[in-house]
């Protein structure tokens, strides 16, 4: 699965550091989505989606 | 060149990787497991690099960070093997070693197979054999008979993996009960309020280093990460007295 989840960090000049804590997730998580070697869980799909105020499909997309 | 690039192994195998030229000799980060070159101990150390016009060499370990490969074909002698494979086609000259956590276990294995390259090695919440200290017998026997752990992560709802080739790997390369011929400069640091790794793990892995120049340096209140603005600090300052 594809995702824009680097593009909206930079855009909020949010470090994976930064990103992590307000997810309350490990920075290496939050590097794994990114580089696409691992797809969150539903629930931590949506915190994704409240913490950009976006829609989950805005974020992830279909390949 | 300070961007990604990567570095292609025999089987194909790419491995990315950041380098900064400078003045040696070359400073070479090791990440913890699971972890990547993205983290925010590694990409201290690489700016204060830049800034300093020191050599400096970050990479991701094969399925980690943006390194191709599985996550679970990974263990120490495929991962030291890439980091050996980076030093000896990127670099040149001495080398000092840093590893955080796996990482500073990874650092004897690659330290081991320098000769006289290796100038020094820093530990940050070195985890050298945690194969032994860091599984209940129940989880020693499911990994033994080739069944992968799943176990909670405290930074996270998602589970960390081991897998069963990357332990009986491990179990291989323990360095902790025999002395290590390693004779550079070595500094161990390590948070007390580590919940991950025992604080004592940095001072079992002096006792088991050959060098009489080893230092361990014990931070009250630093956490596993020791990512802190001052436990960086520290870090910066532990390496460059040993350059």
């Amino acid at each position: 699965m594809n995702n824009r989840l680097k593009v909206l960090r930079a855009e909020h000049g949010w470090s994976q550091q930064d990103l992590a804590d307000r997810l309350e997730v490990s920075r290496q998580s939050v590097n794994a989505i990114e580089t696409g070697r691992y797809d969150p869980s539903l629930p931590l799909a949506f915190r994704i989606a409240d913490v950009f105020d976006l829609a989950i499909e805005a974020i992830f997309l279909r390949e | 060149m300070t961007q990604t690039q990567f570095h292609t192994m025999p089987d194909g195998r790419q491995i990315a990787f950041r380098q900064a030229a400078g003045r040696g000799p070359v400073v070479v980060f090791l990440p913890g497991y699971m972890s990547d070159m993205s983290g925010s101990k590694a990409t201290a150390i690489f700016d204060w690099a830049v800034t300093e016009g020191r050599a400096c060499l970050l990479l991701d370990y094969s399925g980690c960070g943006r390194s191709s490969g599985d996550f679970a074909d990974g263990s120490l002698s495929r991962w030291r093997d890439e980091v050996l494979a980076l030093i000896e086609q990127r670099t040149r000259g001495r080398i000092v070693l840093i590893g955080s956590s796996m990482g500073g276990w990874l650092m004897l294995l690659v330290g081991a197979r320098l000769g006289d390259r290796l100038a020094g090695m820093v530990g940050i919440a070195a985890a050298p054999d945690f194969s032994d200290w860091g599984y209940s017998p129940d989880q020693k026997a499911q990994l033994a008979a080739g069944e992968t752990v799943f176990e909670p992560n405290p930074y996270g709802p998602e589970p960390t993996p081991t897998h069963a080739l990357f332990w009986q790997d491990a179990e291989t390369n323990r360095v902790l009960d025999q002395t290590n011929a390693i004779s550079c400069p070595v500094r161990l640091l390590h948070g007390q309020d580590d919940a991950a790794v025992p604080p004592d793990t940095s001072l079992r892995l002096a006792a088991a280093l050959a060098s009489e120049d080893v230092a361990v340096t014990l931070v009250k209140g630093g956490d596993h990460r020791l990512s802190r603005i001052g436990d960086i600090a520290l870090v910066i300052v532990s390496l460059e007295s040993i350059l």
